[in-house]
């Protein structure tokens, strides 16, 4: 689902769940929705958060009630939290993502370790980046905050933190990319996951709902 | 299965939520629970698809019987294809993920003549034999409906029976005799018997066609089988209480119509001369209005969309589209829901109506004179003057739109190139008023959209004696207008004239064409509306291999004595009566609208039982 499909589907729960939405003034009115960092289309996601204005003030526990069974297969809310109107938008707030891939290992988890301590111990690492304008290269070391190689009973898996929002995006895909062009080694048919979102705010690290 | 192909063809495919089959309201009946099986396959991408409403219709009548049960199967784009037929995957369906060749019954939607070759690509994928004569009592029973079954002949071969007309009783009714049969196990031949036996239902195989040494059609015979000669179209009289799903599928992905569609009335007798669906969807039938106006509600409910489209062929004819418009708009506009009006007449009226519910003038404003001249206009008994039309379009610039698309046919009968040059003049007419409309407004430059498609002879049509232009002819055509529509905001576009011409074949094609169908499919043609796709070279190569001529099909003159191919399928409307439009179309003599005035003569009501069910007040004017 694109960011835009989402974007679609969320305001159609809303409507099923007949919760009044606030909408923008003007002549094309839509509803005041803003989301997090867009979800990259094929990743699956643990925990996403959106800023809805509603027209009316509501409970937590009522607009929790309402939405129940309005969701689409693969989709819940599980929080609901009223912030009042002097947050900023979330978009500009989140800052990293943390990422799990699995897949088809095709390699072993000691090159695996060895690769990743490689890539950690670069300034720079450069991926291309298809723009409207063409294709650029582009430094995504800064934008890498922790990146490790893990195993569990379900086998090896990737975890790692990520720089995502308004200051930049490096997504999970350019990692396997790094890993394959730098490394030489293959993860076949990766299932990517966003683990959670939250804010650096340079001193700490506190999630959305906080 | 469903996992295998989700986690590993489906990744690698453009936009697979194509085939994710998960949407909201989509329906998953227990497969054991049901005792017939029924696939709606259509023959394009799913965009295309789920933006048809029969499907929403026949998915929603069919799930809603106990015994029955309906999932969705829509042409695989060719990237699915490829890896389908890499691994051996039998096309599969949406819902249960089951094979196509595991249900019991397939209905593939005929829209359109250019899905033809999916219809053939479809059923191959699913490994079920194309030829109805090679299918066993194991093969699906293959069935088709739409308005392309009104001439069902070239597709004859492939499939086991049609229905023509309305669906919402007929195919119940289909699907109660499947039921029976299957209880007695015997021959299919005895069900094809029982269905020939339903009205609206046409068994091609118990007719034969014999031929003149001319290629003409000189029989059709269907003396030795206890079946219909002509096989009546079946009508719903009602459609104010005709079933109408209130819990439609809400695609993940965006499609072509994203938003609800409420059928505000059926039919349409404006009579214009080349409209297919002006002949074959008569009389009309409307909702009330109090009727639509919960369905609405139940819709807003059930799908949270945020536009409500009133759909038919001319929703500005619908008797009370004001107070409907009105009520909806009340209702739905604080919630941020929109209400569209997707047909629009030529007239100030529409424009009034689109003014009102379109705030944002985003879109631009389709108008259709279909003609440049007064004179073509009459012979196509399009009830459209200047005035109107100039009307209209100031009335649009006043109200702030500054795009206008009109849109045109070239090709129509007794057309010379005075008529051509009226379509410039017009079109720079239009583009002048909106100058000087928009220079009062203070507001930019208008942007007008010539859009010219070229005419279709269609089958139970005034005008299906009439040839299609050659194609050099339209070639011609098609660039003298290109020529004379160079200015600025100005914008000129035009159809494939090819994919036009092998759509005139197939719509009056007869049986045999079912071979060179046949033939450009192994070829390689398929999605032949998508211009990406259309390869005319493989189908000439088809038609040669077939040793048949398309121009017998598009280009020639047919004399009102002619037996046609399907002259067997009796729509309502008599042959009589096309007859003599055409002859009125040729004398330049208007055929006024039956809904406002008498009874103009088609036959259907008298012969089918049915009338006009309009339920306002007739306020508007016929012309
Ligand atoms: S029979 Fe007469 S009234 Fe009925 S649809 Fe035909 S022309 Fe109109």
């Amino acid at each position: 689902m694109s960011h835009l499909d989402l974007l679609r589907t969320i305001q159609r729960v809303f409507r099923r769940a007949q919760l009044p939405m606030a909408y923008s003034q003007g002549f094309n009115p839509h509803p005041k929705i803003s989301f997090s960092p867009a979800l990259p289309v094929g990743v699956s996601s643990e925990a996403e958060y959106l800023d809805v204005e509603l027209a009316e003030h509501m409970d937590e526990s009522k607009i929790k009630l309402q939405l129940k069974g309005q969701a689409p297969a693969g989709m819940k809310f599980l929080e609901i939290v009223d912030i009042g109107f002097n947050r900023t938008a979330l978009n500009a707030e989140i800052n990293r993502a943390n990422y799990q891939i699995r897949g088809l290992f095709k390699c072993n988890r000691e090159d695996l370790d060895l690769c990743v301590q490689e890539l950690l111990g670069q300034e720079e690492l450069m991926v291309k980046k298809v723009t409207k304008k063409g294709i650029k290269e582009k430094n995504i070391r800064p934008g890498i905050f922790q990146l490790e190689c893990k195993s569990d009973q379900k086998g090896l898996c990737l975890e790692m933190t990520l720089l995502t929002g308004s200051e930049g995006n490096v997504r999970p895909e350019h990692i396997l990319e790094l890993i394959s062009n730098k490394c030489g080694l293959i993860i076949e048919e990766p299932l990517i996951k966003r683990t959670s979102l939250f804010i650096d705010n340079g001193q700490e690290q506190v999630s959305p709902l906080s | 299965m469903r996992q295998y192909i989700q986690n590993k063809l489906l990744p690698a495919v453009q936009k697979p939520a194509r085939y994710l089959g998960d949407e909201w309201n989509a329906i998953k009946k227990p497969w054991d629970g049901a005792k017939v099986k029924m696939a709606f396959a259509f023959p394009d991408v799913y965009e295309v698809g789920m933006s048809h409403l029969g499907l929403h219709i026949l998915y929603g009548l069919v799930n809603n019987q106990e015994e029955f049960l309906m999932e969705r199967v829509f042409a695989p784009w060719v990237d699915l294809e490829e890896r389908l037929r890499e691994e051996n995957i039998s096309l599969f369906s949406l819902e249960s993920y089951r094979p196509i060749k595991d249900f019991d019954v397939v209905g593939f939607t005929l829209q359109y003549e250019m899905s033809y070759t999916n219809i053939l690509n479809m059923l191959d994928l699913a490994d079920i034999p194309l030829r109805s004569k090679d299918r066993t009592e194991g093969d699906p029973l293959v069935i088709g409906g739409g308005p392309c079954a009104v001439n069902p002949e070239p597709l004859a071969p492939f499939f086991d029976c049609f229905l023509i007309g309305d669906s919402e009783e007929m195919l119940l009714e289909v699907l109660e005799a499947v039921s029976a049969w299957k209880d007695k196990e015997v021959d299919k031949e005895i069900l094809l018997g029982q269905l020939a036996l339903i009205q609206g239902v046409y068994v091609p195989d118990f007719y034969q066609i014999s031929y003149n040494q001319d290629g003409t059609v000189s029989d059709i015979n269907a003396s030795d089988r206890n079946v219909p000669d002509r096989v009546r179209r079946r009508v719903i009289p009602d459609l104010d209480t005709a079933y109408f799903p209130v819990k439609p599928i809400v695609p993940h992905m965006e499609v072509v119509h994203d938003r609800i569609m409420l059928e505000v009335m059926r039919g349409c007798t404006r009579g214009c001369r080349f409209c297919q669906a002006g002949m074959i969807y008569r009389p009309v039938r409307e909702r009330k209005q109090e009727t639509l106006f919960q369905q609405a509600e139940e819709l807003v409910k059930n799908t949270g969309h945020e536009e409500i489209s009133l759909t038919s062929l001319s929703t500005a004819d619908y008797s009370c589209v004001q107070p409907l418009v009105v009520s909806l708009l009340n209702k739905y506009q604080e919630q941020g829901i929109n209400i569209a009006l997707p047909s629009l007449r030529v007239d100030s009226f529409s424009v009034d109506l689109a003014k009102e519910v379109q705030r944002v003038r985003k879109s631009g404003l389709t108008l259709a004179p279909e003609a440049g001249s007064q004179r073509l206009r009459d012979v196509i008994n399009k009830n459209v003057n200047e005035e109107d039309l100039i009307s209209a379009v100031r009335g649009a610039f006043k109200a702030g739109w500054t795009n206008i698309k009109l849109y045109f046919m070239i090709g129509l009968p007794t057309e010379t190139q005075d008529d051509l040059l009226e379509i410039t003049r017009l079109a720079k007419d239009v583009l002048r008023l909106g100058r000087d409309e928009l220079k009062l407004l203070g507001k930019g430059r208008p942007m007008i959209t010539v859009s010219v498609s070229s005419f279709v002879p269609k089958p139970h049509t005034p005008f299906q004696f009439e040839p299609q232009d050659s194609r050099s002819l339209l070639k011609e055509k098609q660039e003298f207008l290109r020529e004379n529509l160079k200015a600025k905001g100005l914008k000129y576009k035009w159809h494939n004239r090819n994919i036009s011409f092998l759509e005139a074949v197939f719509a009056k094609g007869d049986r045999r064409v079912a071979d060179t169908l046949e033939t450009a499919w192994a070829k390689g043609c398929k999605f032949d509306s998508w211009d990406e796709h259309f390869s005319l070279a493989l189908w000439e190569k088809a038609f040669d291999d077939t040793g048949l001529d398309p121009h017998f099909y598009a280009n020639r003159n047919i004399s009102y004595e002619e037996m046609l191919p399907w002259d067997h399928i009796d729509t309502g409307v008599s042959k009589k009566f096309l007859i003599n439009e055409h002859r009125q179309a040729l004398k330049h003599v208007l055929t006024k609208d039956c809904r406002w005035q008498d009874c103009t003569g088609c036959t259907i009501c008298d012969r089918f039982d049915v009338a006009n069910r309009l339920w306002g007040e007739v306020t508007i004017a016929a012309d």
